[in-house]
């Protein structure tokens, strides 16, 4: 049996300093053993058996940011501190398989220098982050051990409005100073949520699990799950204005948080799926809440996209995709988040009064199969294609797309990704190329100019290489 | 929705694997390809959504384009005008629409008129075999899905269970005398040829088609399904290498689960078939509609369509 197996290891690795619940059985003697109470107790619920199957599976994620800040005569003064500045940070996580893969939120590990796991047992493990995806929310993260019981994955697609909701994780133990998992319970208050987070890592988050458990950022990244202890949600502490909970939380789908892990594991990176469909939002007012059932409608169709191959045109109104009803513009976001790359869709469009059955393959996204230019070692740029300036609404006709940029290069030009660098001095930038020979050509008899355009507006920023 | 079988107030002539044909009167008939579908010639439990529709509305679409080329037995695919003509039918619109032919009866040849423009199947093994295909000789030193220039006529007969047997063209000319085997070979390849045409200038190589005629007081009549995924070998362009089987257009994701799952010891490969995951339907699903987008140039009607 696997749990006897990790419980043999486990006391094995921690020697005779075992803690003493370990031995003799340990999760399973903890569950079944002398004290607790017997099986048929009517203090055991359905709740309880739930949390047993799981709770073993659940862990504590720490982080520690170091922040390096400038040295300078204040910062000796005051502090003599040289250069780092740490911040701690604790969140939740629970393991997929047994050979250590843990999931969380991303932003409990975002910027993160240094990151350990804690499992139930006090074991703590420093974590590799194998990848994370802001988007979603979620990270993956793997520690090396073998044989760790893992949490039963359920599925999304299903939930129950009012069926039991129950949220695990470790809020606050750091200051507790255990890593038990804490239990919050409440229902599916509602499925399909939209909304705009509030928290860290704030953005549009769509289509979560509504739930009244209580969700705060101490059982963020935790598992959330129904009354047969499977993981129905990844707990998301983003709605947590004031910190603690105010009993509305909110989960992203397990069926995503598969997706998401899946794609991390085999690539390293989240695909981005690409249809290049740019939905019309509806104006404001009654006539805007009536839009707002009635379909998608198609404003843009990016040249060159998988929406525009299968002929997809502006106009079209999107009522369904695959098993999906498009009420609005926010289900086809939804809907976008569960495509995966490569998959084959069907999508239902109202055209002329007529329905049309319309197949389209789902692409990677350009950005993030494009060719990247690398420059001056801090700076990743690709070159504007028209796809791209479809898909992220730039005006400038050529450039070259920023997209990565260390801190000090961020910091010095203020350039972030996303930005089109469209002149340096007065050559304008026809591609990612341009700019690396502008800048070697040019830096060296003096100041640049960079001119880009963010947002709709054109920046420039100046700056001298040395 | 997707619909497995219908039920129709009109006499039931016959239930093929995939259509159900049904007696409309003495002159027409009405012909519903249903959703189901079939691999290694077992009939699956579930059915894949818009694949009747594809079926007819693709047939119905060749036939189009070969208008004053050749005659045939399609009076409408129209719900609309199919209601029309047979009111009792308009309870089951929704059901029918996209599914449903309405037919003339002719009497059917009892041959299946096999156009092969690629060397594959029983021809491959025939050609291997003996170096003829439909007892004709072949060029020496073909390949195993070699394109076949011009395309063989290779008749087989109409078996009513289990696989068609490969015949030769004397044998043809034998059951229905040799000025129509001739113009059945005629009519078979151009309808071929102009298919194949059609289809390879959008990335889908037809490697091969079956034809049923039949005849009335007019003369003969190109009867059935007509150059579809279900008639027809597709093969992927541009996968498409020489000196190795092909992997199917429209039925590959299929065929490649149902050989893991046998592989896998959970399906003996016969009827019932295992049951088919969302996946594997909606990707089966996917081709059918994109085979029909690709031929076509336009999307599938679903209007109305259950």
């Amino acid at each position: 049996m696997a749990i006897v197996a990790l419980v043999a290891s486990l006391a094995a690795a921690c020697g005779d300093d075992a803690r003493g619940e370990l031995t003799g059985g340990g999760f399973a003697a903890r569950e079944a053993g002398a004290q607790a109470p017997a099986p048929n107790s009517p203090r055991r619920t359905v709740i309880t058996d739930a949390v047993g199957k799981i709770a073993p599976a659940v862990v504590t994620v720490q982080t520690e940011v170091v922040e390096r800040v400038p040295i300078d005569p204040f910062e000796r003064f005051f502090g003599g501190r040289t250069g780092e500045r740490s911040a701690a940070g604790i969140g939740s996580g629970f393991i997929t398989r047994s050979d250590g893969v843990i999931v969380t939120n991303a932003h409990v590990v975002a910027g993160a220098t240094r990151v350990s796991v804690a499992l139930r047992d006090g074991q703590t493990f420093s974590a590799r982050v194998l990848g994370f995806d802001e988007v979603n929310d979620l990270a993956v993260l793997k520690i090396d051990a073998r044989g760790l019981p893992t949490a039963r994955l359920g599925t999304s697609d299903d939930l129950l409005v009012g069926e039991w909701a129950i949220a695990l994780g470790n809020p606050y133990g750091f200051l507790l100073g255990n890593s038990e998992p804490s239990v919050t319970t409440g229902v599916v208050s509602g499925v399909g949520r939209n909304l705009v987070g509030q928290g860290q890592g704030a953005g549009v988050y769509v289509d979560m699990i509504q739930t009244d458990a209580s969700i705060n950022p101490g059982n963020s990244g935790g598992p959330l799950v129904n009354a047969q202890g499977e993981v129905i949600g990844v707990n998301s502490s983003i709605y947590s204005p004031s910190g603690g909970s105010i009993g509305l939380g909110f989960a992203i789908p397990i069926n995503r948080a598969k997706r998401v892990t899946e794609d991390l594991l085999e690539h390293g990176a989240v695909r981005r799926p690409w249809v290049g469909i740019k939905p019309q939002f509806p104006a404001a007012g009654d006539a805007g809440r009536a839009a707002l059932r009635s379909g998608v409608v198609v404003h843009t169709v990016v040249p060159g996209s998988p929406a525009a191959t299968a002929g997809i045109r502006a106009g079209d109104v999107l009522v369904k995709s695959r098993s999906r009803v498009l009420r609005n513009p926010y289900d086809w976001d939804a809907e976008l988040l569960e495509l995966r790359a490569g998959e084959r869709l069907t999508v239902v469009v109202r055209r002329d009064g007529r329905e049309l059955a319309v197949p389209i393959t789902v692409a990677d996204l350009p950005e993030v199969s494009a060719p990247k230019v690398q420059v001056m070692r801090e700076l990743e740029l690709l070159t504007l294609t028209p796809a791209i300036r479809t898909e992220r609404g730039v005006r400038s006709a050529r450039g070259a797309v920023v997209f990565k940029v260390s801190d000090r290069v961020a910091e010095e030009l203020g350039l972030q990704p996303g930005d089109v660098i469209v002149q340096i001095n007065r050559t304008p930038v026809e591609d990612a190329a341009t700019v690396e020979k502008l800048i070697s050509a040019q830096g060296q008899r003096g100041a640049l100019r960079l001119f880009f355009e963010r947002g709709g507006q054109v920046y420039s920023s100046d700056f001298i290489i040395r | 929705m997707a619909i497995a079988v219908t039920d129709l107030p009109l006499d039931l002539v016959r239930r093929g694997k995939v259509r159900d044909v049904y007696s409309v009167d003495g002159a027409r008939l009405l012909l519903v390809a249903t959703d189901r579908v079939s691999a290694f010639d077992v009939v699956m439990d579930e059915a894949i959504p818009y694949k009747g529709a594809v079926l007819t509305q693709m047939t119905a679409w060749w036939l189009a384009q070969l208008e004053g080329q050749v005659s045939h037995h399609l009076i409408s695919a129209d719900i609309d005008e199919i209601v029309r003509e047979v009111p009792a039918l308009a309870p089951q619109r929704a059901e029918l629409a996209g599914r449903a032919s309405l037919c003339r009866r002719a009497t059917v040849f009892p041959i299946e008129c096999v156009i092969r423009g690629y060397l594959s199947g029983s021809a491959w093994k025939e050609y291997r075999a003996g170096g003829t295909l439909a007892g004709e000789p072949l060029p020496s030193g073909l390949v195993e899905s070699a394109r076949l220039d011009p395309p063989v006529f290779s008749p087989a007969t109409k078996a009513e269970s289990g696989h068609d047997e490969n015949i030769t063209i004397e044998h043809v000319r034998e059951v229905v005398g040799a000025e129509t085997a001739a113009e059945l070979e005629r009519l078979s390849l151009l309808v071929y040829e102009r298919g194949r045409d059609i289809a390879a200038r959008r990335g889908i190589i037809i490697a091969d088609t079956k034809f049923e005629f039949g005849y009335d007081d007019t003369g003969i009549r190109l009867i059935d399904e007509i150059l579809t995924p279900d008639s027809s070998r597709f093969w992927p362009a541009d996968e498409y290498r020489p000196g190795r089987p092909q992997p199917s257009f429209d039925k590959q994701p299929l065929r490649d689960w149902l050989d893991a799952e046998r592989q896998a010891g959970r399906w003996n490969g016969e009827a019932p078939g295992p049951p088919l995951p969302p996946a594997i339907v909606a990707a089966t699903s996917h081709r059918y509609l994109d085979a029909f987008a690709r031929i076509t140039g336009e999307s599938l009607d679903t209007t109305g369509l259950a």
